[in-house]
């Protein structure tokens, strides 16, 4: 089980986020104490939570019960592993008596564990295939629970040295594929058939992207290759981290990799969906209005017997997770929250 | 005395246990390495397995009062059956007694009868249904229990697509812009759209006239292209944008066709031929407008009367007019048959979804299912190890991409760049460590002065405790990056370096005796440590220089551009530098203990008799050495061969066929680690990759057999010795 490279390759993104709200709050505590007036313009600790709090309003609020300790075992998304460290690590702190373990080698290793039986709960950055719906169904007699549990989206990286403005999805699929079903007319090999110049002049394009265990492979492969195969000389790693990582290091490279993955030494290249038109770049603000083209849910599977109630341990994590405190994370880590609504259906679904 | 007796007992006692116990524990090797070859070959063994056939259960037709079916649907394992009738039952039946468990009727218009039916492949469950008078209704049966009515998505209304005339043919697709009707009879070809809300239905117009007598419709998932099949034999693709259809050149004709499937995935077609055999046609996709016909299927002379495709794999099953039923995987092609499946022809085929039941009706009222085991069909020895034209492929050709987290796939699985990765690895990493490792361990034990080889010694043998995984990703972190950026200079330090050294010797062999003997005799080797830091410092420094002045400022970006020879940042050399640092220690530490229990009295008698130290260790030392070089050698190529951390990181892991040093590779070991978690247990991915693990056993295996061969008979020459 490959879990040494996943985890070896992480890198904690935390670190910005984690620092920025560390400075946040500190600036926050010493602004608050001798400005304790109200309405006094940037009082602290309201204006640090109000770029969360619309977010979550009307989500609903987490309440603790009692009786919940075990151990929940959760196999599958590389993509969500940092958003399952911090879900597990506040609700550790919640329920002490709950022993989290998590293996995050690709979402295409959830459906084999949870068949088989050697995970609990299996976070998935794409939906369940027919043929591992169906191997489950196999096995058990009844299909597997599905929720929806936040929003993502693929932001294409190149080297920060990279002077491109924007790139179409049919590009893209001309440099990543070897089939080239979207249409292209022609396979692209070099920067500068992109239309870039000077030291770009035909320096071929090194494509890094993730291994076929990876959800996002398989979305990338669905919506960007509509269905292709993807060229043999795209370098496989194992993590999302690895593929902003190895792109930062190569001044030709470019990968694709979940949007929370931006570090100094890339940046996320705007896309537009047809051949002309606005590029629209990878930001928050346009994925929540359903501008950005490369957008997908995040999923968590269960198993659950029809008629039965989920084990107290999964139906608590899974209710913490789509709470505002849950869906705060979601922020925290820098992916889109669900909407209230959205929410709400999954904690209906998840069961009484 | 006796305590002299009684300690020579115990000490014979002691003998005999260690003998059991140092006996035992190499018997218990042994078995441990058989138990695992055998618990490999149990793995792969079912991939090589054929197919079997086996009848379950025959009774007469469900509800035989409405009427024979003019369409047929198998469920998987305990799941009934699904049939409709030409007056617009719908019979939903067990499968184990074919006892009625639901008996439901489709909303027909008065005197018109079902003509085909046809499942929209883009939505499981829905069925179209074309009538006698040229209209066509679209209906899902739900799975639910017994209640549950038959649903109209599009309403209980008919579609008039012909005027008239009998639909012979119909095609159905659901997609994003509403539901895609096509429908063929009497010479006319007729399409319409029908969106759902609101609802209203839209005729397609032609761009040219359609092809004339068309006998069969498939639409291709997604609703942009359609195959139109003429009487003639001949496939006409149509393309459509938004409401116009737009015919293609299509395929050639001249051959009656006598069933046609679409395989998963909407990219393939395979068509069966009047004159016997199947052919496979890739469809248009993009821009691409001809058909192609990229596989043929040769099934005998009896032609293949019903085709009925498999849901998950690229493959499908059929029956011939003889009455045999053919299994056929169209990525391996191939061909399986069970002869005399039925005495007369069916009229109805079914393949579950699950591929695993087969369902016929006959024309004497009577219904049969029969079980298939096809566990692996897409495994042959030709995809494994020969080129094969996957779909979308110009031309044949080895690949390895097994799977892809989708629907539709064609699994590629070829073993062949996984085991030239793998060689390829092993090769450069031998390369470069066994000059060394050999070369270090004869220098440390013949030449270099005790004092200094006692701190040389472990401190070599300390690398071999660095994890692999350190190395992997400092190699494609650090070493790759670097590499990049500095190529030139590396290779002028590695081609080089031999100029540096001899020319440091030169030099101090030309030194005065007076400033040579300062130095003990020991250190004089250590000396050349900071002359080759020197020169490779040099060769860096001078690189960009050169770089500029000859190769355009870029060195990688003259190598891909004028030399043609493509660069990629994580190469075979980095992994070969990684993988050779891991391996020196192994071969160091054997190899150099083995030339340092050489028995002195032979080197001082050599040596003695005149002869000067390197012509003793050529003549004397090595020799007797050699069998454990050889086995050092043996170690550290086994260990290249299987090492798994270092290539998984530093490679890139492609699965390219390439000599070039500068390109990545993809090894097994890599492979498998990637791949194995996600898997289905017991599939065939799974036991694929448990196969490539046999094949490095086995190629282990032949690497180390001549050589521990050559090995005994060096050991058995120089025992007397």
């Amino acid at each position: 089980m490959p879990r040494g490279p996943a985890h070896a390759c992480h890198r904690r993104r935390l670190w910005p986020a984690r620092l920025r709200a560390l400075a946040l709050r500190s600036s926050c505590l010493l602004a608050a104490m001798p400005v304790m007036l109200p309405g006094w313009p940037g009082s602290g600790a309201a204006w640090a939570d109000a770029a969360i709090e619309p977010v979550a309003a009307g989500a609903a609020r987490y309440t603790p019960v009692s009786g919940v300790a075990g151990n929940l075992s959760s196999v599958g998304s590389d993509t969500m592993a940092n958003l399952m460290a911090l879900w597990s690590e506040r609700f550790q702190r919640i329920y002490p008596g709950v022993n989290l373990q998590m293996q995050a080698a690709g979402s295409s290793t959830a459906p084999p564990a949870l068949t088989q039986g050697t995970a609990d709960i299996g976070p998935m950055s794409r939906p369940m295939t027919a043929s591992e719906r169906l191997a489950f169904e196999r096995h058990h007699g009844y299909p597997p629970l599905e929720l929806v549990v936040a929003v993502d989206a693929i932001a294409l990286y190149v080297n920060e040295y990279n002077p491109l403005e924007g790139i179409s999805l049919a590009q893209v699929d001309a440099m990543f594929s070897r089939s080239r079903r979207c249409g292209a007319p022609a396979a692209l090999h070099y920067w500068s058939e992109l239309g870039l110049s000077g030291i770009w002049q035909r320096r071929p394009i090194a494509l890094y992207g993730r291994s076929s265990a990876s959800g996002t492979y398989g979305y990338f492969r669905q919506r960007v290759l509509c269905g292709g195969d993807f060229r043999s000389s795209l370098n496989e790693l194992p993590g999302s981290s690895s593929v902003a990582q190895a792109v930062a290091a190569s001044l030709n490279g470019v990968g694709y990799a979940g949007m929370g993955y931006a570090m100094a030494g890339v940046r996320a290249l705007p896309v537009r969906q047809a051949a002309s038109g606005e590029y629209v770049a990878a930001t928050v603000g346009n994925v929540q209005a359903g501008r950005y083209p490369l957008t997908r849910y995040l999923h968590i599977y269960l198993n659950r017997r029809p008629g039965k109630a989920l084990a107290p341990v999964e139906a608590e994590f899974l209710r913490f997770v789509l709470s505002s405190s849950g869906q705060r994370l979601v922020v925290k880590e820098g992916y889109i929250p669900l909407a209230a609504d959205m929410a709400r259906r999954q904690l209906r679904e998840l069961g009484p | 005395m006796s305590s002299g007796g009684r300690g020579q007992r115990v000490s014979a006692v002691v003998d005999r246990v260690a003998a059991g116990v140092i006996r035992a524990g190499g018997l218990g090797v042994i078995l441990a390495l058989l138990l695992i070859i055998l618990y490999l070959l149990f793995q792969v063994a079912p991939l090589f397995r054929s197919a079997a056939v086996d009848p379950l259960v025959e009774y007469a037709l469900p509800a035989a009062d409405r009427g024979p079916s003019v369409y047929l649907a198998a469920g998987d394992g305990a799941d009934g059956g699904l049939r409709v009738t030409a007056s617009g039952g719908v019979v939903v039946f067990s499968g184990r007694d074919g006892a009625v468990r639901r008996l439901l009727s489709l909303d027909l218009p008065a005197r018109a009868a079902i003509e085909r039916v046809v499942a929209d492949s883009s939505r499981p469950g829905r069925l179209a249904a074309g009538l006698s008078d040229g209209s066509a209704i679209v209906f899902e049966v739900p799975d639910g229990g017994a209640e549950e009515a038959i649903t109209y998505p599009l309403g209980p209304a008919p579609f008039p697509l012909l005027d008239g005339a009998p639909l012979r043919a119909l095609g159905i697709d659901s997609g994003d812009d509403g539901v895609l009707l096509v429908g063929a009879g009497g010479g006319a070809v007729a399409a319409a759209l029908v969106a759902d809300a609101p609802r209203r239905m839209q005729r397609l117009s032609w761009d040219a006239p359609p092809p004339a007598a068309v006998s069969g419709v498939v639409v291709v998932p997604g609703g942009q292209r359609l195959m139109l099949l003429d009487a003639d034999g001949a496939l006409h693709p149509v393309a459509r944008s938004g409401r116009r259809l737009a015919p293609l050149p299509g395929g050639p004709g001249g051959r009656a066709v006598t069933a046609m499937a679409l395989l998963p995935g909407g990219r393939s077609l395979v068509t069966a031929w009047a004159s016997g055999g199947a052919t496979q046609w890739q469809l248009p996709g993009g821009e691409a407008a001809a058909l192609k016909a990229v596989r043929t299927f040769d099934s005998g002379p009896q032609p293949l009367l019903l085709l009925a495709a498999e849901q998950h794999r690229q493959g499908f099953a059929a029956i011939d007019a003889g009455g045999a039923l053919w299994l056929v995987n169209a990525t391996s092609q191939h061909l399986w048959q069970q002869r005399a499946l039925a005495a007369a022809t069916p009229l109805h085929l079914a393949l579950s979804a699950d591929a695993g039941r087969l369902l016929l009706e006959f024309g004497d009222g009577r219904m049969a299912w029969w079980r298939v085991a096809n566990a692996h069909p897409e495994v042959s020895w030709r995809s494994l190890w020969g080129r094969v034209a996957y779909e979308d492929d110009a031309q044949a050709r080895f690949s390895w991409q097994p799977a892809a987290s989708g629907d539709g796939f064609e699994p590629k699985m070829s073993l062949v760049p996984l085991v030239f990765g793998t060689l390829k690895a092993a090769f450069v990493a031998l390369l470069l460590a066994l000059p060394l490792g050999v070369g270090g361990a004869i220098y440390t034990a013949h030449f270099m002065d005790p004092g200094v080889r006692r701190y040389v010694k472990p401190m070599v043998e300390l690398m071999e405790a660095l994890p692999t995984v350190i190395l992997g990703f400092v190699a494609a972190l650090w070493l790759a990056p670097l590499l990049e950026a500095n190529l030139l200079g590396a290779l002028l330090a590695a081609l080089l370096w031999p100029l540096a050294v001899l020319g440091a010797a030169a030099a101090w062999h030309a030194l005065p005796p007076a400033l040579s003997q300062r130095l003990p005799t020991g250190l004089q080797g250590v000396l050349v440590v900071p002359v080759l830091a020197a020169f490779f410092a040099g060769c860096f420094r001078c690189a960009p220089l050169l770089e500029s002045t000859w190769f355009g400022g870029d060195f990688t970006l003259w190598l891909s551009r004028d030399l043609g020879v493509a660069f990629q940042q994580r190469n075979a050399l980095v992994v070969g530098v990684a993988l050779g640092f891991a391996i020196v220690p192994s071969i160091f530490s054997i190899a150099e203990d083995a030339l340092f229990s050489v028995p002195p009295h032979l080197t001082q008698g050599a040596l003695a008799l005149g002869a000067r130290p390197w012509q003793t260790l050529v003549g004397v030392v090595l020799p007797i050495a050699s069998p454990a070089i050889l086995s050092a050698a043996m170690i550290g190529c086994g260990r290249a061969l299987g090492e798994t951390m270092i290539v998984l990181m530093a490679s890139g892991n492609t699965p390219l066929l390439d000599v070039n040093l500068f390109e990545g590779l993809r090894s097994v070991a890599a492979s498998v680690a990637m791949e194995v978690p996600e898997a289905e247990l017991g599939g065939t991915h799974y036991r694929v990759l448990f196969l490539s693990g046999l094949v490095l056993l086995g190629f282990t295996l032949l690497c180390n057999t001549p050589a521990e061969l050559l090995r005994q008979r060096m050991r058995r020459r120089y025992r007397s010795l």
